[in-house]
């Protein structure tokens, strides 16, 4: 019998759409039957958009039947995390405070999928207000590991990364703020890109904290990631932050030889109090890498201890500020973790806060060194493995630690710096579990990041892995 | 910070950051340390300043997240930062 449609990536599911060789309609009946196949036991969706992806699906279909194709992602079945504002869908970004809001326009990275072509098929899970790093949600219940359900899916785009390695969808748009897209692609087995600061709109995604939020795809191949960002990049006069920078052809760019490229190796820091095992197979993974053509040289950056408080201060600081209204109409109305978060941002110093905007700019000069001697930086995206549901410990190798510390410890240099950087699969340990391998560029050079991420990915099978769940 | 009181710090984070039990928990949980007692009182007396008068329930739980909060930015406030400016979108056009 053969596979799914649903189960293959943009890059090979594009071909047959613009051949007419299949149907919008057909891959969007497949992914609604997995998507009620699967939601009683992963909870990938808040709202499921049937009745508009179908007429999507429909209209896709009348135009690519009339030759009025318009590019890879044209009738392709996309899921987006609750955070987004969607014209005339419900957003609640995981909260009760928004659960009745439907917003009557479309976040700007939402247009733009929309202009090409996709077939939404419903707004994903999140940890509330994208304050969390495992989507165990309160108000709509946890979104579950689909490689072990009894598990988290990470944060806070756990639906997104949930549904894309489930194959309810074929990719989603998530959000980053401290590793909210490369947590959950790592611990669910799926590719995750966070793009530079700027370099993707943020007008319509509800703030976490204005100066660290990026957005950006999760996807099952890095080609399918390098064709979600060409369609979402780009200038926006609606966000101040956007870049006004060229966009270049990532899809094609991102092929060719790695051979030459030098890879950063920190082991200060990012390979420390890890996994065993997850250090063993990112080891594996550079060593594959090397095999390459590449070369490893190792880097130092200073001042990766001060990123836990820079963090701290700008993301409390900044969500206090926008939810202050909120907080002071409805506070009930936030579960007492997101809660006491919001409280807390109250009390912070503006002198540290001014003072880990400050550092910002020393920890880019410090990473920019390394990238003098570096093209992309390597390291585990993650620490230790996704915890059971409700969990709040995790072993990361020699160190007990809070599941938050965990997952943010290596990927807030990176929403701190604003630096681009990619989680994709590079194993699964002992127990079936995915692991995360992150590389990162310098700013605005996706493209290399991009390149050596889609070598690996076609050296190695990781990516073609799949779960327990009925295929 | 000594290594016990570190873990014990972030332990209640953990509970603070899970859920109601968490805060149920707190409310229960052993009397407070002198310092965790004077950043309650530190929050308490913080309202004319803020415009938000915490309930009971609310201020512990807050104060201790506020202390973890502090005692971790030890390095950041260590940093020498020199002429640095904070980095900023803001345009006057």
């Amino acid at each position: 019998m053969p596979e799914a449609l649903i189960f293959r990536p943009i890059h090979q599911l594009a071909p047959l759409l613009e051949r007419k060789e299949i149907s919008p309609v057909e891959l969007f009946n497949e992914a609604i039957e997995r998507i009620h196949q699967l939601q009683p036991k992963l909870n990938s969706f808040i709202t499921i958009t049937e009745e508009e992806g179908r007429k999507a699906a429909t209209e896709a279909e009348s135009e690519i039947r009339k030759g009025q194709y318009r590019g890879p992602l044209h009738g392709i079945p996309i899921s987006i995390k609750d955070l987004f504002a969607t014209r005339g869908v419900r957003t609640t970004a995981g909260s009760k405070v928004l659960a009745k809001w439907i917003p009557d326009f479309d976040a700007t990275a939402v247009a733009r999928l929309h202009q090409a072509g996709m077939v939404l098929v419903g707004k994903t899970n999140m940890h509330e207000f994208a304050y969390g790093v495992t989507n165990d949600n309160p108000h709509y219940g946890p979104a579950r590991n689909p490689w072990d359900p009894t598990r988290v899916a990470g944060g806070s785009s756990g639906g997104s990364a949930a549904a894309v390695a489930s194959s309810e969808c074929t990719a989603s748009l998530g959000s980053d703020t401290g590793g909210s897209i490369r947590t959950p692609a790592a611990v669910c087995g799926v590719v995750g890109l966070k793009p530079t600061y700027g370099r993707v709109s943020r007008y319509g995604a509800i703030p976490l904290a204005w100066s660290l939020d990026h957005v950006g795809p999760l996807t099952k191949s890095v080609e399918d990631a390098a064709i979600m960002l060409a369609a979402i990049a780009g200038p926006d006069p609606k966000d101040p932050s956007a870049s006004l920078r060229p966009l270049p052809d990532y899809r094609k760019e991102m092929q060719g030889s790695i051979s030459g490229v030098r890879l950063g190796v920190p082991r200060q820091y990012f390979f420390e109090h890890v996994d065993p095992e997850i250090q063993k197979l990112v080891t594996a993974a550079i060593r594959q890498l090397a095999s390459m053509g590449t070369t490893s040289v190792e880097v130092d950056i200073p001042d990766l201890e001060s990123c836990s408080a820079m963090e701290a201060h700008i993301t409390l600081a900044e969500a206090t500020s926008y939810h202050e209204p909120y907080l002071k109409r409805q506070a009930d109305a936030y579960s007492p973790g997101v809660r006491t978060n919001l409280e807390a941002g109250r009390y912070l110093l503006a002198t540290d806060y001014v003072k880990s905007q400050r550092a910002r700019t020393l920890l880019q000069r410090n990473f920019n060194e390394a990238f003098n001697r570096a093209d992309v930086i390597v390291s585990p995206t993650l620490p230790a493995f996704s915890p059971p549901v409700g969990e709040v410990w995790v072993q990361s190798g020699d160190l007990r630690e809070n599941v938050i510390d965990a997952f943010l410890r290596f990927n807030i240099p990176y929403d701190l710096t604003g630096f681009p950087a990619i989680s994709i699969p590079c194993g699964l340990s002992s127990t079936g579990l995915p692991i995360g391998l992150q590389i990162a560029g310098r700013a605005f050079d996706e493209t290399t990041v991009l390149r050596v991420a889609n070598a690996y990915e076609r050296s190695t099978e990781w990516h073609l892995a799949r779960y327990a769940l009925p295929s | 910070m000594p290594r016990n009181i570190l873990v014990r710090l972030l332990s209640r984070r953990a509970w603070i950051q899970r859920s109601g039990i968490g805060i149920a928990a707190l409310l229960f949980a052993p009397p407070l340390r002198a310092e965790e007692q004077a950043l309650d009182a530190t929050l308490r007396s913080m309202a004319t300043v803020t415009g938000v008068d915490l309930s009971d329930s609310w201020l512990q739980p807050t104060a201790e997240l506020v202390g973890i909060i502090v005692s971790d930015s030890q390095s950041l406030r260590a940093l020498d930062l020199g002429s640095i400016e904070p980095a900023t979108y803001f345009k006057a056009d």
